[in-house]
């Protein structure tokens, strides 16, 4: 089953972390092994560009090592954590002034195969996913696709008020009160549960 | 005050881990979190609600080189540098990574606080006996995430004394306070060192316990934690961290 195949995979994961912070770099090789292809595609999604998201990746996981330490085990799986680590550095690293100028270098098309979900795995995606996606779908098209924007692409307000043809002052109000909507969504669906 | 109200936290929570956080509020925004552990849980609760979003996002084998740049990146630290005894300018090799300016800055400033605990009056808390040790035995400077210096740590013997020097304004919040932990060389245990209940200079005699810790240690590093005997491990995120630079050569107290 799925949700006990990646509990397994959280544990042992976990398991990894608590040993690279003794600084077994043996351990951290096998979970830079069992993680990089997911972070790489993150990052890779939220940058579109190889160069870009190499240097993100590399950045994420040296930030990995040194803090492997204040990863508690207590508080969410270890992919949560790793993957917040790497959306982060990718956020730095769109928000730098060298990175914006160089725009015009990426080519969409040729990236285009970066920038979306995996259809097959958007198939038999974990239940945690259709939560949230079945939240999201609450709201009008138009707000999912400013959340949408901002987390997956990294884009600031005003970018994605240039993308949906809104003034930003709506982007930001359709952002705050669309991700206060889905917190209610999912505060109530987990109590369902 | 303005940040602690919770429906603002919980806004600014939001936007910054769904990516709408930008500039100058986002780096305003993480400085807040490390000093309001209500901001950093909620900032985690909304981790946990948008993470599985990249569930269905393609997973791509990156390039070899990335592993081997990672692996160079970490291997400057490791403990093999700090045992080979190749004297004081050969332990400066820990410095590489954090610039010639921190280096140089640790040094003035190591010298700067070896002269003021000499100053009379000025050290109650260890002016008794004879004349103290001005030169340092050992120095760290803890750098944030950015690489900027935010502490600078000097140990002394003779007494065996610590000095905390905070470069910025390291008031801890209410209720608690910023706990120095050091760092073992070698296998890497964490032992807590001392606390930092205000933005003060601190000045502290050492017992033997706390010797030990500073001269077997690789580095220091800096957490916030809740007021009263420090937990066994750090519960929060290291904020600051350091090599602990032995001045006077490895090998006379390693």
């Amino acid at each position: 089953m799925k949700s006990t195949a990646s509990w397994d995979a959280s544990e042992e994961l976990g398991r990894l972390l608590s040993r690279c912070s003794l600084g077994d770099q043996a351990a951290f090789g096998a979970l830079y092994e069992a993680t990089s292809a997911k972070l790489y595609g993150v990052a890779l999604r939220m940058l579109r560009r190889e160069a870009w998201a190499e240097e993100a990746l590399q950045e994420a996981y040296v930030k990995i090592w040194r803090h492997a330490d204040s990863y508690n085990p207590a508080r969410g799986r270890p992919m949560t954590w790793m993957i917040n680590v790497v959306r982060n550095q990718s956020l730095d690293l769109l928000r730098r002034a060298d990175y914006r100028v160089q725009e015009e270098e990426w080519n969409p098309d040729r990236d285009q195969r970066m920038s979306g979900d995996n259809p097959a795995a958007l198939a038999e995606t974990s239940q945690e996913m259709q939560r949230v996606l079945a939240c999201l779908g609450l709201l009008g098209e138009e707000q999912r696709d400013c959340i949408l924007l901002s987390y997956h692409q990294g884009l600031t307000p005003t970018e994605v008020a240039e993308q949906v043809k809104r003034p930003v002052g709506t982007v930001k109000t359709w952002i705050r009160r669309g991700l206060l909507k889905v917190r209610e969504c999912l505060d109530q669906r987990g109590q369902e549960r | 005050m303005r940040y602690d109200r919770p429906e603002l936290q919980e806004a600014l929570a939001s936007a910054y881990v769904a990516g709408a956080l930008q500039g100058r509020a986002r780096r305003r925004f993480e400085a807040l979190m490390h000093t309001r552990p209500t901001l950093r849980h909620r900032v985690e609760a909304w981790e946990d609600r948008l993470t599985p979003l990249n569930d269905a996002t393609p997973e791509v084998a990156p390039p070899a080189r990335v592993w081997r740049t990672v692996q160079r990146r970490i291997a400057p630290a490791a403990p093999a540098a700090a045992a080979q005894g190749t004297g004081f300018w050969g332990s400066l090799a820990f410095w590489r990574p954090f610039g010639a300016v921190a280096a140089c800055l640790a040094l003035l400033l190591a010298g700067y606080a070896g002269y003021t605990v000499v100053e009379p009056g000025r050290d109650q808390q260890v002016a008794e006996g004879g004349p103290q040790q001005i030169a340092p035995s050992y120095v760290a400077v803890l750098q944030d995430d950015a690489e900027q210096p935010a502490l600078v740590v000097t140990a002394f013997k003779g007494p065996w004394r610590l000095t905390v020097e905070p470069l910025r304004d390291l008031t801890p919040s209410q209720g608690q306070v910023f706990q120095v932990w050091a760092v073992e060389r070698g296998s890497g245990a964490i032992r807590p060192l001392l606390q930092l209940t205000s933005g003060a200079v601190l000045q502290q005699p050492l017992g033997q316990e706390g010797w030990d810790a500073i001269k077997t240690s690789e580095s220091l590093a800096v957490t916030v934690e809740d007021a009263g005997p420090p937990p066994a491990a750090p519960t929060g995120a290291v904020l600051f961290e350091g090599p602990c630079l032995n001045l006077k050569g490895p090998a006379t107290d390693a």
